[in-house]
């Protein structure tokens, strides 16, 4: 796989965060908890991403 | 920048150029402050004046966007839409939710260029938990669940 020095530095650090977080809030499900950290920890270089996209069969991509 | 930030920023343009000032709440202000969430349209609260709905015409005179509830005077809501984007206008918050008040507790997010206003989790948490839609009720759990990740990443 190719991936950036950089950007496997910063999943450790997610993942780091998430070892330690998710024994100290055991009510947040593990797969937000990721979703969260990533969000809040990724570089402002990476895109942002929150529009869904409605397909004509009303399908809602994002 | 993503194929979203170059719509908000579209959006915060237009904002500029026709003097509305606005307060970016609803999902996207969520999505941009850590919650994982997704959504159709933005939403932004402004003041409800005369002058800024002739404002909101404008804004989507000029982005060729459709205007859904405009005559109603008693609306809280102005959608303006085209095939690329649908923006809401949002009078009122949640109770007590003054616009001064949301301004004060906001924070400023850089899109390209462009600052915008984004109304704080807390005042999400609120708008969300009042408006009590199925939607909103979706979607508390994971404001909650990214202001105590926040807050526990804030003290390191």
């Amino acid at each position: 796989m190719n991936m950036k020095k950089d950007d496997a530095k910063i999943f450790r650090k997610i993942a780091k965060y998430e070892e330690k977080l998710a024994s100290k809030f055991p009510d947040i499900p593990k797969h937000d908890l990721h979703l969260i950290l990533r969000n809040l920890l990724k570089p402002k270089s990476w895109p942002k991403r929150f529009l869904l996209r409605r397909l004509k069969n009303n399908i809602y991509v994002p | 920048m993503s194929p979203d930030e170059i719509i908000l920023l579209k959006i915060l343009k237009e904002l500029k150029k026709v003097k509305l000032e606005a307060i970016l709440v609803g999902n996207v202000a969520c999505a941009l402050q850590g919650v994982p969430v997704m959504t159709y349209d933005i939403d932004f609260f402004v003041i409800d004046t005369n002058i800024n709905r002739k404002k909101i015409n404008l804004f989507a005179k000029n982005l060729n966007m459709q205007i859904l509830k405009i005559n109603d005077e008693l609306s809280e809501t102005i959608r303006t839409e085209n095939k690329e984007m649908v923006v809401d206008f949002v009078f009122r918050l949640g109770h007590n939710q003054t616009f001064e008040k949301v301004r004060a507790k906001s924070i400023k997010l850089k899109i390209g260029n462009f600052y915008v206003n984004v109304a704080s989790l807390n005042d999400i948490l609120i708008s969300k938990k009042e408006a009590n839609r199925p939607k909103d009720k979706a979607i508390l759990k994971l404001i909650e669940d990214t202001i105590k990740i926040k807050n526990e990443l804030n003290k390191k």
